[in-house]
């Protein structure tokens, strides 16, 4: 079984100054000390678009060059949000031939200046050849399950707002958050469309991030105790129906059944919101509230850091912010400092076991890890 | 770098997307677009190519205020996942309408148009779009 011996992020904000090497760096070095080691046997990067938005590939090389572990094996993954989650599947496998692995997720989004191009690095996440051509974007597709799923469960735009107000609630008290102020249903109501009816307020602000994890065979303060991935159709006009997630019920059974526990054990779960909507596709795939009924749960504060199942306790994509490829790292290091004892100002008391769901595309990728202390 | 759009590639799939050419499932009957060779619903290797239906209804629509560089021009356009008369699901940009006046079940048909016109090369793409049917 794996372990996790550190962990280290930085705070997700345009880190103007620093490139994506400095910043994989810091994040690497954070993990180093805090596992109390200084040597890795091999580099795995969670990356999704260094090729796109920083014009660099062979990512893994320079990032291990830059961290003067030249010599040592280092790979690139890549599965845009997803990366993180994907890795650490990749790094538990791995461990049979390296002892000791550095996972970094890193995202570098703010050498891209204008919302154009930042639109178009996001939406490199679709298809090119036949959706994006359209002059489609990945927002444009969170539009289209967000319409989908009002009209299915009767819902209306403010239904959604629920889940971004809680969100920022949660980032006030988290240091590497980047988004830490609270936001009001009326604020929500007025933020400005950008693919209606999906608001500003309803997506993450992409941004600059780094995050590490030391993995090891050797025991450690915090266990991989499970781990499920499921795939979905990555063409949106492929899915039967455009509101199944069954993937991600799938991947959390196959994690659940594997650390052997059921939902009751869980003291909190991370999920992949990038979208209010695709929050809640996600709450009810993976069984946390009936069909159509997360908004009305949400709202409930069932799902707050006090709440019965506390969801995203740092605030998620939404508030401590999305470094597309890093997320799935920042996910980990997040859920190892909560089951550690060390989220200080933000800790939900006594945490023993969590499930981190991370995604990629439109649910296109699922990878559930559940973590034990 | 970011808007790159590759003459090959717009080019081998030119005539599917002319002509609205699909995969017709011979197991289970499936019709989906883009075409593919193994179907989305069954996994079947059995594909043929479908010539689609040029008319159908709107299922979803979203109109789009944050382009990806090179649709600036068109701001704020619409698209929108419409379900062809034979059960096929396509995604396009409706044409030759007011956003505000874009509504779920609305009745729409193919017609073909500029997609893009691409920066320095001027290079035009074409393909299409789809339109209120004209009663
Ligand atoms: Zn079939």
């Amino acid at each position: 079984m794996a372990s996790i011996l550190g962990a280290g992020l930085m705070k997700v904000s345009s880190h103007w100054n620093m490139s994506i090497e400095d910043l994989a760096f810091e994040a690497a070095e954070q993990a180093m000390r805090d596992a109390n080691t200084e040597k890795v046997d091999a580099i795995i990067v969670a990356n999704a678009f260094s090729g796109v938005a920083n014009g660099q590939e062979n990512l893994a090389a320079h990032i291990a060059s830059n961290l003067g572990m030249a010599r040592k094996p280092s790979f690139k993954i890549e599965l845009e949000g997803a990366s993180g989650g994907a890795a650490l599947v990749a790094a538990c496998s791995l461990l049979n031939r390296y002892d000791r692995i550095l996972l970094i997720g890193v995202e570098k989004l703010s050498d891209v200046t204008s919302l154009e191009d930042i639109s178009s690095v996001v939406s490199s996440s679709i298809n090119r050849e036949h959706e994006g051509i359209l002059g489609a974007t990945v927002y444009s597709h969170h539009a289209l399950m967000m319409r989908e799923y009002m009209r299915r469960y009767k819902l209306e735009e403010r239904d959604f707002g629920h889940f971004p107000i809680m969100m920022h609630e949660n980032a006030i008290n988290v240091p590497h958050a980047q988004l830490r102020f609270k936001v009001s249903m009326k604020e929500y109501i007025e933020s400005p469309y950008v693919s209606t009816p999906l608001k500003l307020m309803d997506i993450p602000s992409e941004a600059d991030g780094a995050a590490a994890i030391i993995l090891s065979r050797s025991d450690g303060p915090v266990k991989v105790a499970g781990i499920g991935f499921s795939g979905n159709e990555a063409i949106i006009t492929h899915r039967v129906d455009s509101l199944d997630l069954e993937n991600v019920t799938s991947a959390f059974n196959m994690a659940m059944q594997e650390a052997g526990i059921g939902i009751k054990d869980l003291d909190f779960i991370q999920i992949h919101d990038t979208s209010s909507v695709l929050a809640y596709l996600q709450i009810e795939s993976l069984g946390l509230s009936d069909k159509g009924k997360a908004a009305r749960d949400t709202e409930n504060g069932k799902f707050r850091r006090d709440g019965e199942i506390p969801i995203n306790p740092e605030g998620g994509m939404k508030a401590r912010g999305y470094p597309v490829g890093a997320s799935g790292i920042y996910q980990l290091a997040e859920s190892y400092m909560q089951l550690k004892g060390a989220a200080d100002g933000y800790q939900i008391q006594g945490a023993k076991n969590c499930a981190v769901v991370s995604l990629g595309g439109l649910a296109s990728s699922c990878i559930v890890a559940v973590l034990r202390r | 770098m970011y808007s790159w759009l590759s003459v090959p590639s717009y080019w081998r799939s030119r005539s599917r997307r002319y002509m609205l050419i699909g995969g017709k499932c011979n197991n289970c009957d499936y019709k989906f677009f883009p075409f593919r060779r193994t179907c989305p619903r069954c996994g079947s290797h059995l594909i043929s190519e479908e010539k689609l239906p040029r008319k159908g209804r709107v299922l979803d629509y979203t109109v789009v205020h944050n382009p990806p560089r090179g649709y600036e021009y068109y701001t704020p356009y619409v698209i929108a996942l419409v379900e062809l008369e034979n059960g096929a699901k396509v995604l396009t940009q409706l044409t030759d309408v007011d956003p505000e006046e874009v509504k779920e079940g609305m009745e729409v048909e193919m017609s073909l148009r500029i997609l893009r016109v691409c920066g320095e090369s001027g290079f035009i793409a074409y393909g299409y779009k789809f339109r209120p049917v004209v009663k």
